[in-house]
């Protein structure tokens, strides 16, 4: 491979600015006024690290917290279950394969607001069809009453709007493996259940890996599912970090503190990713 | 490649359009829909007809930016940070009022000593003082939303009551009694109310005879009255009284809940029976009614009241189109005119106006109400973080989490390091 030389560098220079301004400068912003008390008609003051210990100190961002990650480990994993069932499903399908294809992705076409208003209204604890659904299954389901059950809503809508994300990556990785290994295991006498255990899974496991990785980091920023349906209630218990950091921000406009919440949140989703992000490190560097 | 060329050019055509009709526009007014619908009268229903017809003819056209409460103040607030806002006036709600605030508005003394609205002291003075700070005006008072109670008489009539209660005791002994399932198995509640915000908490706590937080910003939370208002709320929303998703219930929740008869009464503003009467959308349209809040034993009236500001902006661009736009809002006769299109009207005058009592049966009521209404909170600047932490706390209590006393004091603890310092 030839190595960059001084002109590839000034060539690329221009995108790269571009790309460090557009991305970066916003960032070194945010993270500057993380360091300021600032609020409407206020001109920012610096007070060093006093927004991170107000906000690692309120009993309200750990319960976001603990909230975000609960919620994010659920969808995401529930959604590479069903998104893996699923892709299987469609995959062995001889017709009607696009068909389901395209029914399966309806839900990510959906506006994000108009299908979690659409949810808020299935589930209404008193006109409510899923509501109804479940009551005559002996199931009591009161979300405004009921952390739990607000709370598994809110995992529901985040599901049934991301799944089909999910879906393409896994449908894709499984069409791609080669059909002469299912013909050779199926030659050597392994099950359908064997075949999928010692083929299939290990080959999708780097685009099962990417998934994952995006998933977290979208699902850990997860607000309008919550914002629209619960607000954080009740008792802000249903509270995620996107809306402790809006509430912060644009209800009490405390811009200083809401910034600190957004590096936190970057943090910590970092920390959540860093297993798969050093793993793909891995793999996609062996061989330098 | 053809695709791609029709594609650049549409998005160009578009962007330019856009560009045209930001243009086209020669004022931005920031608002509530209802403040458009009481200004403009396109609702149906509505029978004042355009206030801003002539004033649009001679200035050109308003750009009318609408959105919700929260939303409206937001943009409101971040417009004003700005070193030119694109903002010329806004509704501004009382309950945001604060001395930050006012430091970016654009006192109006000046404007109304070299071009004075008619009859300015036609004016509601109490509410002219909701938005005087420091010797100077900064907003004039457009709405007032006022609480009234509002009733469906047919379902008041099935229930075996001959009218309404007469006092606010009566009102919370009828709603737990009116509370039912029906033969369709729809569950019918005695009251719906808004839930995402502490109004109705408050109310409650008027009824007892104190308010919550007083005009000197003395807090009365860890008091028995306010035990009481509390103790009252969970035995409302336990026994049927209260709409069971009262805690996450929103306004679009309550108009459908009266709406559909999924609720009897309502502690609503006046003009709210206008929408609960809508044909094309109730299940009773003519059936509800609006009167005063039924009074406390003393006989004297609970009700409480926010007004809706015009203001302009320190960094306005059209300051003076922008003050005689209010100041042609704010004319006696626009005031009459704006009630008819729905509006809560600021001069206690306009009540009395053949066409507002031909128009609105409950115009006597409401005159009765805006005399007695008290802000339900005087602003401060932590007012939002005060409502968030009045709900957070009173909403343990109703889901049981911790008694009405310690509820009470947790709040008091919270909300008085926010208040304002007494001088």
């Amino acid at each position: 491979m030839r190595r960059l030389t001084f002109f590839h560098l000034l060539l690329l220079t221009p995108s790269q600015a571009l790309a460090t301004i557009m991305l970066a400068g916003p960032a070194v912003y945010v993270l500057w006024l993380s360091f300021t008390t600032s609020s409407y008609g206020l001109d920012p003051q610096f007070i060093g690290l006093a927004n991170y210990v107000t906000v690692l100190t309120d009993g309200h961002f750990w319960t976001a917290a603990w909230n975000t990650f609960l919620i994010v480990n659920v969808v995401v994993y529930a959604e590479l279950l069903l998104g893996f069932g699923m892709a299987l499903l469609v995959a062995s399908l001889k017709k009607g394969r696009m068909i389901l294809f395209a029914v399966i992705l309806v839900p990510y076409g959906i506006s994000e607001v108009v299908g979690v208003l659409s949810w808020r209204f299935l589930a209404d604890p008193n006109i409510g069809l899923v509501t109804h659904a479940l009551g005559a299954l002996g199931i009591t389901f009161n979300w405004p009453r009921s952390v739990p059950n607000a709370l598994t809503l809110i995992c529901t809508i985040s599901i049934w709007h991301q799944l089909p994300f999910t879906f393409v990556i896994l449908y894709a990785a499984i069409i791609s493996v080669p059909r002469e290994l299912y013909e050779a295991a199926r030659v050597d006498g392994a099950t359908p259940l064997q075949a999928m255990w010692t083929i299939t899974i290990p080959i999708i496991v780097p685009a099962a890996t990417l998934a994952i990785v995006f998933r977290y980091i979208f699902a850990f920023r997860i607000f309008s599912e919550v914002w629209l349906v619960t607000k954080g209630g009740p008792v802000q218990l249903t509270e995620v970090l996107g809306t402790y950091l809006y509430r912060v921000g644009f209800s009490f406009a405390d811009f200083g503190a809401a910034a600190a919440t957004g590096w936190l949140m970057v943090i910590g989703s970092l920390l959540l990713t860093s297993m798969y992000l050093r793993s793909m490190y891995r793999k996609s560097f062996a061989n330098d | 490649m053809k695709l791609i060329k029709a594609a650049i050019a549409a998005m160009a055509a578009m962007s330019l359009a856009s560009a045209a009709l930001a243009q086209d526009g020669s004022i931005n007014v920031l608002a509530h829909k209802v403040h458009q619908t009481a200004a403009t009268g396109l609702t149906a229903g509505t029978t004042g007809g355009d206030v801003t017809a002539d004033w649009q003819a001679a200035n050109g056209r308003i750009n009318w930016i609408t959105a919700d409460v929260g939303p409206l103040h937001d943009r409101l607030f971040r417009e004003m940070t700005l070193a030119t806002g694109n903002v010329d006036a806004a509704f501004f709600l009382s309950r945001f009022a604060s001395p930050k605030i006012f430091d970016q508005l654009e006192p109006l003394d000046a404007y109304q000593t070299a071009n004075p609205i008619e009859d300015f002291e036609g004016l509601s003075k109490g509410m002219l003082d909701g938005m005087t700070y420091n010797g100077h005006l900064y907003g004039i008072p457009f709405r007032h939303s006022t609480t009234a109670f509002v009733y469906n008489e047919t379902l008041l009539k099935e229930a075996g009551y001959d009218g309404p209660p007469k006092t606010f005791a009566e009102l919370v002994d009828m709603a737990k009694k009116l509370y039912h399932v029906g033969k369709n198995g729809q569950k019918v509640y005695g009251l719906s109310q808004v839930g995402d915000s502490p109004e109705f908490l408050l109310l409650l706590m008027l009824a007892t005879g104190k308010p919550f937080l007083a005009p000197d910003y003395t807090l009365n939370a860890n008091t028995p009255e306010f035990i009481s208002a509390l103790n009252t709320l969970k035995d409302l929303s336990d026994n049927g009284g209260l709409v069971d998703n009262y805690v996450s219930n929103n306004l679009d929740g309550l108009i459908s809940d009266m709406q559909n008869g999924r609720a009897v009464m309502s502690i609503s503003p006046f003009n709210r029976e206008i929408v609960l009467n809508d044909k094309k959308l109730s299940l009773y349209p003519g059936s509800f009614h609006v009167m005063s809040v039924p009074p406390r034993a003393d006989g004297s009236l609970p009700v409480q009241t926010e007004v809706w500001y015009l203001v302009i902006p320190k960094n306005a661009p059209h300051k003076e189109l922008a003050w005689d736009l209010i100041r042609t809002l704010s004319a006696p006769d626009a005031t009459v005119r704006e009630a008819l299109n729905g509006n809560g009207a600021v001069r206690p005058a306009a009540y009395e106006d053949p066409r507002i009592i031909a128009a609105l049966p409950s115009a006597a009521e409401q005159a009765r109400s805006v005399a007695a209404a008290q802000l339900a909170l005087p602003g401060f600047d932590e007012t939002t973080r005060a409502q968030a932490i009045l709900s957070e706390e009173s909403q343990s209590f109703l889901l049981g989490y911790q008694s009405a006393e310690d509820a009470a004091a947790n709040i008091q603890k919270r909300i008085e390091p926010l208040l304002p310092k007494k001088q």
